[in-house]
C-alpha cells in the first residue's frame, strides 16, 4: 500500500530524498564553515605576533631588526613583531580569534607551548617543512610540544621550565625528594627565622594548573599518562599533597606558604626578595630579578642558590609556528628558522634570559656582544650554572597534557584541585577523573552543580 | 484511491458526529504533515547550539513522519475523502499537490531524520567531542570587568559543549579607544595592552550611548561598528562617608535624591574634606563624570572643578582601582566623597571583586553611604557590534547575536546593575550575585555626545599646553628584573608610552631624553626633540639599556635646565633609584637651589621613595612616585595629577 502511495509520487519521493540527503550532508561539508567570511585585507611585510618582550633590552626585537637589516632589499622580507599581551589570556583569544576567522594578518604565531596542539587540530596552523628533518641540536625533550599527531608543526623559541631558588642559609642538603624539601621548608620556619617554609603559585590562573601538576607529581601522583587520564589510580599521593597544603596545620608542621591559595610568581618573588619564604618554586627569570638586587648578594657573591626542583617540573616554553592563513609561509619559514638557529638562541639566553630550545646554547653560554655593567655583575660563572641547572631541570621535566582542548582540561582540573586543596572539598576522585577525561578528550563536561567535582 | 463520499444530508446527530470526525481527522493530519516540518526546521536553528538537541529533535521527527505514515496508510481512504470534500472542482489539482508535498516533506524528513539521528549518535557513541569554541574578545571600562566576567562565564556555562570562548579585557580612555580604532589597533609594534592594545575586541561595550556616538562617527578604516542597544543602566552617584550621614540628612532636610551641587556642598559644609573621581586622562568613567560636574558647576568652573578632586595618594585610573586603593587603606576618621557609577559604589560596600586587584571577598575602606542625585546622567552601556575586515563569519556573528540577545534580557541585573529602563533587580542575591533590591528607578539620560565633546573640549582647556621632558634612565642597572616580571626599563618605557598615549595632550610638546654613562658621550641625550606626542612611541622602541650609572642628581639638574625657558613644564625622570655614594648629600643643597621647576622621579626598581636617600635628601623640590606593582596607567595618573599644579607643588 505504502509502496503504490509513494510510486504514485515517485517525483515528489525523489526530491524529498535528495532534500534530505542533502540536509545531511552540507551542514557536514567543510566549506560551510566559510560562511560570512570577509576577504583578507593582507598587509606588507611578515608580521611575527605574540606576546609582550619582556627581556630588558627587547632582545627579540633586536633579533627582527637584524633579520630586517640581512633582508634590506627585501620588503616581502621585512618583519615586525607584534606583542599582543602580556597576559597569555589574552594573547591566547586574539591568536585564536584571528585564526578562527581565517585571518591573514599573522604570518608567524608565537604559541605557549600547551597551545600548539589546539592550534594543530584547528588547522590554523601548517606543519612545519623539514627538508633534512629535526635538527638534532634542539632539546629533544621539546619535541613532544611541538608535535601533533607525530607532525612538526613550530619550531620551539624558547623554554621554560620550575627551579627551586633557596637562601643560602635556609637549606641543608639537596633535598632527596618535595617530601623532604618540605622538611627542610618547615624547619626553616622553625629554625631560622623564615616566616614561611615553601613559596608555590596556586592561584586561579595558568600557574596554578603548573604548581599542582608539580605538586602532585612530587608526591608520586599523577594526572595523564600518555593520553589517558590516570588521576584516579593516584587516590593516595595526591592525599599526601592535598594534606601539605591544608590551612589547619600549624606553622612549624607545615613546609608550605600559607598564601599559595592566591600567590603568583610576582608574589612569590617579593616574599622570597624579603627573606619571607626560605624557598621558592619559579621559572628562570626569577634569577635575574634577585641577581640585580642588591641585598641578595654578599658583596660579588649570591646569597641564594638555584637548582631543578625535588620532583618533576611542568615544561613549558614558546614555540613559533607558521600561520595557515599566511599568503608568505615560505618568508615565514625562513623567519622561524632565523629566529631559532644557534646563534639567535645564544643570544636570546646571554641578552635577554630567555631559557634556550638548543643543546649549543647550554654547553657554550657566551656572553652577550651588548652585555651592561649590570649583567657583568651577575658573572658569567653564575650564568653558567644557571644554564647547567636548567638544563637539568628540562631533563627532568614534563609537558602538560597534549591535547587540542587543554585550556579546558586546565580550567577544570585547577577548579577541582583548589577546590580539594583550600575549601576542604570532598574528592570522588572517580567523578573527578571522569570529568577531566571528558575535558581531555573535548566531550560535553557534566557535574551536578551543586558538587562540580563530584 | 478510492472514493468513499459520504450520503449528503442524513440525520442531524450522526452528520454532526460525522463532521466533527473529519475535523478531528483533518486536525491530526494536518499535526502529522507539520511536525516533521517544524522539526527540520527547529533542528536548523539548534544544529549549531547543541548536537544532542539535534539527535533528540531528530528522533521525534522520525517518530513523528513514521506514526504519520502508519496513520496515511490506514486512513488513506478517509484523507482522500476529506481532500475530495475539502474543495469542488479544484479539489482534486490541490489534492495531487497535497500528496506530492506529503509525500516530498515526509521522504525527507525520514532521511533527513535518520542521517541526522545517525551522526549525532555516532558522534555521541564514538568519542562525541564538542565542536571547538570560537573565541569572542569583548573589551569593556574596567569598572564593568568583574561583571563582564561573571556574565560571559555564567552564558558559556549554560551549554555542555560550549560553543564560544569569551574574553572580556578592560579598555582605556575614551580617547584611547577611538586612536585604537582608527590606528587598526594592534599596528604599532609594543603598543601593549596599556596603549593601543592588541586584542581586536568583537565586542565593545562602553559606559555610554554618547561615546558610542562619537566612535562611531570617526573613521575607522578595515572595521565596522553597530550599536546594538543598551544591555543595562547604572546611574552616577556620590558615595559619602557614613559617619557624615547624619549631619548630611539634615543638612538636605530629608530630600532623597539632590542636585549633585547641593550634596556635595552639603558634604563640603559637613566635614567631607576630599572629593575622588577617576581620572578623565584615563578612565571614560572620569571623563563622562565631567560631563555632570561641569554642567552642575557643583565644584565650580572646570579649573576649580579638576583642583578640588582626587589626590596624588589614591590611584585615579578609574572607579575601580580607586575603590580598591581606599578598600586597602587603612580607615581613618577623616570623611570623604567618590563620585562613581552605582553598581561599582555598590560592589565596594557589599567587599565584592573590584577590577582585577582587589578580589573578592574583599573588605575594609571606610564605610560609604550611596547618594543618589536627581540631575546626574545615567550610563547606559551600549553593546558595540565591532567587524574587522577579513575576521568575520556566520558563525562568529551568529555567537555575537546569541551573546547578545542573551546580555538584552536584564542579565546585569544580578551585577548591580539596573535594566534599560533603569529599574532595579529584585531578586535573591544568591551564588555571588548582587541585586540591588527594591529602590526606585531612576529615569534614563544618557550622557549625549554633544555633552562628550564638550567636557573633553573644557577638560583640555583646564590644562595650559606643558612642556613635557621625559627622561629615561637607560643604564644597566634598568637591566634588571621587577619582582612582577620584565625589566625596569621595560616598565619604564611602558609607563613613558601610557603617558605620551593618554596624559600628553595635542596641544602640549614632549621631548625625550636618555641618561647613562656611555664613553664619548654626553651623560644626559637628547633622543628625541621637543615635538607632538606621536614622534616618541618609535623612539622608544628603539632604546636598550647600555653603558653605566650616572649621578642621579645629573640627569635630574640637566633635565631641569632644559625647560627653564618654557612656562608650563613638566620634568618625569623614570629610574631604579640613585645612591649616596653617587649623590652625596652635600650636592643636595645647590640642585634644589637651581631647580625652578619640580620634577617628578618614577621609582620602577626596588628603591622606594621613603627609602632612597638621594631623593629624600632633596626634599619636597621633587616630587617623587613608587612605581612598586601599579599598573601603568596608575603611575601615569599620579605623575600628571591636576591637583598638582603644572612645574610645581
Amino acid at each position: 500500500m505504502l509502496e503504490r502511495y509513494l510510486g504514485r509520487h515517485r517525483t515528489a519521493t525523489l526530491a524529498g530524498l535528495v532534500f534530505g540527503v542533502l540536509a545531511v550532508l552540507v551542514p557536514l561539508a567543510p566549506w560551510s564553515d566559510s560562511a560570512g567570511r570577509t576577504p583578507c585585507p593582507g598587509h606588507a611585510g611578515l608580521v611575527v605576533a605574540g606576546g609582550t618582550d619582556v627581556s630588558a633590552s627587547s632582545e627579540r626585537q633586536a633579533l627582527i631588526r637584524k633579520w630586517n637589516a640581512q633582508h634590506q632589499d627585501d620588503p616581502d622580507l621585512q618583519a615586525r613583531l607584534v606583542e599582543i599581551s602580556g597576559l597569555a589570556d589574552l594573547q591566547r583569544a586574539q591568536l585564536a580569534a584571528a585564526s578562527e576567522a581565517h585571518g591573514c594578518d599573522y604570518d608567524v604565531l608565537e604559541l605557549d607551548a600547551p597551545w600548539t596542539a589546539e592550534f594543530a587540530e584547528r588547522k590554523a596552523i601548517v606543519p612545519f617543512p623539514l627538508p633534512h628533518g629535526w635538527d638534532p641540536d634542539f632539546l629533544r625533550e621539546l619535541r613532544p610540544s611541538v608535535t601533533w599527531h607525530g607532525r612538526v608543526y613550530a619550531l620551539p623559541f624558547n623554554a621554560d621550565v620550575g627551579l627551586l631558588y633557596y637562601w643560602n642559609d635556609a637549606r641543608r642538603q639537596p633535598p632527596a625528594g618535595l617530601p623532604d624539601l618540605l622538611g627542610q621548608a618547615a624547619g626553616a620556619v622553625g629554625g631560622r627565622g623564615f616566616e614561611a617554609g615553601y613559596s608555590l603559585q596556586l592561584a586561579d590562573y595558568e600557574g596554578g594548573t603548573v604548581n599542582a601538576l608539580e605538586l602532585i607529581w612530587g608526591f608520586g601522583g599523577d594526572v595523564v599518562h600518555g593520553d589517558r587520564v590516570v588521576i584516579d589510580a593516584y587516590a593516595t599521593p595526591i592525599r599526601s599533597a592535598l594534606a601539605a597544603l591544608h590551612a589547619d596545620l600549624p606553622p612549624q608542621g607545615r613546609g608550605v606558604d600559607r598564601t599559595a591559595a592566591d600567590a603568583t610568581e610576582a608574589s612569590s618573588i617579593q616574599a622570597f626578595e624579603d627573606h619571607g619564604v626560605a624557598f621558592m618554586r619559579n621559572w628562570p627569570y626569577a634569577f635575574r630579578v634577585l641577581a640585580a638586587d642588591p641585598q641578595m648578594r654578599a658583596g660579588t657573591r649570591l646569597r641564594f642558590g638555584v637548582s631543578p626542583l625535588p620532583g618533576p617540573s611542568v615544561l613549558g616554553g614558546q614555540n613559533l609556528a607558521i600561520s595557515a592563513y599566511s599568503r608568505k609561509q615560505d618568508q615565514a619559514r625562513r623567519l622561524i628558522e632565523f629566529l631559532t638557529d644557534r646563534d639567535a638562541q645564544a643570544e636570546l639566553f646571554a641578552c635577554g634570559g630567555f631559557a634556550p630550545t638548543r643543546e649549543s646554547a647550554y654547553q657554550a653560554p657566551r656572553p652577550c656582544p651588548r652585555s651592561s655593567p649590570s649583567e657583568q655583575q651577575i658573572g658569567q660563572a653564575d650564568l653558567a650554572q644557571l644554564a647547567s641547572q636548567i638544563r637539568q631541570a628540562i631533563a627532568r621535566a614534563r609537558p602538560r597534557p597534549v591535547t587540542p582542548a587543554y585550556q579546558v582540561f586546565s580550567e577544570v582540573f585547577r577548579r577541582c584541585f583548589r577546590a580539594a586543596a583550600f575549601q576542604s572539598a570532598d574528592v570522588d576522585y572517580t567523578a573527578f577523573a571522569r570529568l577531566l577525561r571528558a575535558a581531555y578528550s573535548g566531550r560535553p563536561v557534566r557535574s551536578d552543580p551543586r558538587r562540580p567535582c563530584g | 484511491m478510492t472514493s468513499d463520499r459520504s450520503p449528503a444530508g442524513g440525520p442531524g446527530r450522526s452528520r454532526l458526529l460525522r463532521e466533527l470526525l473529519d475535523v478531528i481527522t483533518n486536525l491530526w493530519q494536518l499535526l502529522v504533515f507539520l511536525i516533521p516540518v517544524a522539526g527540520i526546521g527547529a533542528a536548523l536553528v539548534l544544529r549549531h547550539l547543541d548536537q544532542i538537541s539535534i539527535a533528540l529533535t531528530w528522533v521525534i521527527a522520525v517518530a513523528s513522519s513514521l506514526s504519520g505514515l502508519a496513520v496515511l496508510a490506514r486512513e488513506k481512504d478517509t484523507i482522500a475523502n476529506w481532500l475530495r470534500g475539502w474543495v469542488d472542482g479544484a479539489g482534486a489539482q490541490l489534492s495531487r499537490l497535497a500528496r506530492s508535498l506529503l509525500a516530498f516533506g515526509l521522504t525527507a524528513a525520514l532521511v533527513a531524520g535518520l542521517g541526522w539521528a545517525a551522526t549525532g549518535t555516532v558522534a555521541a557513541v564514538f568519542g562525541g567531542s564538542c565542536a571547538p569554541p570560537i573565541d569572542l574578545r569583548v573589551l569593556t571600562a574596567p569598572e564593568n570587568l568583574t561583571a563582564l566576567r561573571r556574565a560571559a562565564a555564567e552564558y558559556t556555562a549554560k551549554a555542555r559543549c560550549r560553543p564560544v570562548r569569551i574574553t572580556v579585557a578592560a579598555s582605556g580612555s575614551i580617547l584611547n579607544v577611538a586612536s585604537g580604532f582608527q590606528n587598526g589597533w594592534y599596528s604599532v609594534p609594543g603598543a601593549g595592552e596599556d596603549g593601543r592594545g592588541a586584542l581586536q575586541p568583537d565586542i565593545l561595550i562602553p559606559a555610554s550611548s554618547g561615546e558610542a556616538g562619537r566612535l562611531l562617527a570617526a573613521p575607522h578604516p578595515g572595521v565596522r561598528l553597530t550599536d546594538e542597544g543598551s544591555i543595562g543602566s547604572s546611574p552616577l552617584v556620590v558615595g559619602i562617608s557614613s559617619s557624615a550621614s547624619d549631619d548630611l540628612r539634615n543638612a538636605l532636610a530629608g530630600r532623597d535624591r539632590p542636585r549633585l551641587g547641593e550634596l556635595l556642598d552639603a558634604a563640603r559644609r559637613n566635614g567631607v574634606q576630599r572629593t575622588f573621581r577617576a581620572s578623565p586622562d584615563v578612565s571614560e568613567i572620569g571623563a563622562l563624570a565631567d560631563v555632570d560636574l561641569y554642567t552642575s558647576g557643583a565644584l565650580g568652573d572646570p579649573r576649580a572643578t579638576e583642583h578640588a578632586l582626587g589626590s596624588a595618594d589614591l590611584p585615579l585610573s578609574d572607579s575601580a582601582a580607586l575603590l580598591c586603593a581606599l578598600r586597602r587603606r587603612p580607615v581613618t576618621p577623616e570623611r570623604l566623597a567618590v563620585i562613581a557609577p552605582e553598581q561599582v559604589l555598590e560592589d565596594y560596600g557589599h567587599g565584592r571583586a573590584l577590577g582585577t586587584t582587589c578580589p573578592a571577598p574583599g573588605g575594609g575602606g571606610p564605610p560609604l553611604a550611596v547618594y543618589q542625585v536627581s540631575d546626574a546622567r545615567v550610563f547606559d552601556y551600549p553593546f558595540i557590534r565591532v567587524t574587522w575586515d577579513g575576521q568575520s563569519s556566520a558563525r562568529r556573528t551568529h555567537e555575537i547575536d546569541d551573546f547578545r540577545r542573551w546580555l538584552g534580557h536584564s542579565r546585569l541585573r544580578g551585577e548591580a546593575f539596573r535594566d534599560t529602563a533603569g529599574r532595579a533587580g529584585t531578586a535573591d542575591s544568591t551564588d555571588g550575585r548582587l541585586y540591588l533590591g527594591p529602590r526606585p528607578r531612576v529615569a534614563v539620560r544618557p550622557y549625549r555626545r554633544a555633552e562628550i565633546d564638550d567636557a573633553l573640549t573644557r577638560f583640555a582647556q583646564v590644562r595650559p599646553p606643558l612642556h613635557i621632558v621625559l627622561a629615561l634612565d637607560v643604564s644597566g642597572s634598568m637591566s634588571g628584573g621587577r619582582s612582577q616580571g620584565g625589566s625596569r626599563f621595560t616598565y619604564a618605557v611602558q609607563v613613558a608610552r601610557a603617558a605620551a598615549q593618554t596624559a600628553v595632550h595635542d596641544t602640549d610638546t614632549v621631548e625625550l631624553d636618555a641618561f647613562s654613562r656611555i664613553q664619548g658621550q654626553p651623560g644626559v641625550r637628547l633622543a628625541v626633540p621637543p615635538g607632538p606626542r606621536g614622534s616618541i612611541g618609535t623612539a622608544l622602541d628603539g632604546l636598550t639599556p647600555q653603558g653605566s650609572d650616572i649621578p642621579l642628581y645629573d640627569a635630574i639638574g640637566d633635565a631641569a635646565a632644559r625647560v627653564a625657558a618654557y612656562p608650563q613644564a613638566v620634568v618625569v625622570v623614570f629610574t631604579d633609584g640613585g645612591s649616596e655614594a653617587a649623590d652625596p648629600r652635600a650636592r643636595a643643597a645647590p640642585l634644589k637651589r637651581a631647580l625652578k621647576t619640580r620634577p617628578v622621579v618614577v621609582l620602577t626598581g626596588t628603591d622606594t621613595c621613603a627609602g632612597s636617600a638621594a631623593i629624600k635628601a632633596l626634599g619636597t623640590s621633587v616630587r617623587c612616585v613608587d612605581a612598586g606593582d601599579r599598573q601603568p596607567s596608575d603611575v601615569v595618573t599620579s605623575v600628571f595629577d591636576l591637583t598638582t599644579r603644572p612645574g610645581g607643588g
